[in-house]
């Protein structure tokens, strides 16, 4: 994988890497350097992959992003992976207790669970692919999807 | 009657997720364009190297080969005596046999000269001075039936011994 390559990959799932790195780090600068440094490290040796290339760069951000979270060894404040803007009075006001408890329910997932939420629902990426990510079987992944969504399902509608 | 399920993942794919920084986006894109920017470089100094020396190479034979600009008056040179017989560098061992004897010196140079001096006792129990002397001289012929340029070098060593005074 050459570095255009490596740049065009960057392009088409930036922000899926990030999600998955913030959604491990909970912060924003360890996120940011949690990306940066998986590209520098992937930039830095020519590497001919033979599986998925994608799942590959994500991995790397994963990897990098766990070393992360070691470094700064606690979280103070864990960093949501939406933004977290002040309701929309246009919007009506279902949709903005919806929105608010569905973020709620994200961000409190169990670590592993909402990073296959990150890497299913927002990078897009295949069970295949999120099962190479993150090390784990085909059957362990889709296991923690299902018990994410029954979660998020359940929170759905919940008042704050 | 059952209410629907709600449709969880796509009220998750439209909500405002964070989206990476742009200096984030500046960091990568910094980073493998420098880094290809820095293969490039090293590919190009390699180039620059290579094509150097090859310079270098040809000019050095092209030297060695064309003729000297007739302009170029020949110099007479003296045969000076030595105490060993001249001999060719190591390079140049076969350039006598090549050089004909109606080749005209260039050129002659003293391009290194070292001296050194001892005391020796010989045999008659007298004592002497010895000076001893170093030279390489680089000489640059015309070889006119073969119409090129020769360079010679000669290394020379001379001793003088002076007897000193006994007291």
């Amino acid at each position: 994988m050459n570095r255009s390559e490596l740049e065009r990959t960057y392009v088409q799932h930036r922000q899926g890497l990030y999600a998955l790195a913030l959604s491990i780090t909970r912060c924003a600068q360890g996120a940011d350097d949690a990306v940066h440094e998986a590209f520098t490290r992937l930039c830095a040796k020519a590497t001919n992959i033979e599986s998925d290339p994608v799942a590959y760069v994500f991995a790397s951000v994963r990897n990098a992003a766990v070393e992360q979270l070691r470094r700064r060894k606690f979280v103070e404040s864990p960093a949501s992976l939406f933004n977290g803007h002040a309701p929309d009075p246009r919007i009506e006001a279902e949709r903005a207790e919806r929105d608010a408890s569905l973020r709620r329910a994200v961000d409190n997932l169990p670590d592993e669970q909402r990073e296959t939420v990150v890497l299913k629902v927002y990078a897009g990426l295949t069970f295949e692919q999120i099962a190479a990510v993150s090390g784990t079987p085909l059957q362990t992944t889709a296991a923690r999807y299902r018990r994410a969504l029954e979660k998020l399902k359940s929170a759905f509608g919940e008042k704050p | 009657m059952s209410t629907p399920e709600p449709d969880v993942e796509g009220f998750l794919r439209g909500m405002d997720w964070r989206a990476p920084s742009a200096d984030l986006d500046r960091r990568v894109t910094q980073l493998t364009r420098t880094q290809r920017t820095a293969w490039r470089g090293y590919a190009f100094g390699t180039a620059v190297s290579t094509l150097t020396a090859a310079l270098v190479f040809m000019a050095l034979n092209f030297s060695a080969r064309i003729p000297a600009t007739p302009a170029s008056a020949p110099m007479e040179t003296a045969q000076r005596e030595t105490s060993q017989p001249a001999r060719p560098a190591a390079s140049d061992l076969r350039a006598p046999e090549i050089v004909p004897a109606s080749a005209k010196p260039l050129r002659m140079e003293r391009v290194f000269n070292t001296g050194r001096e001892d005391r020796v006792l010989a045999e008659n129990e007298e004592q002497y001075r010895r000076i001893q002397g170093q030279t390489l001289r680089q000489i640059i012929l015309f070889d006119p039936k073969n119409q090129r340029r020769v360079e010679l070098l000669i290394p020379e060593e001379q001793y003088v011994l002076l007897r000193s005074a006994m007291y």
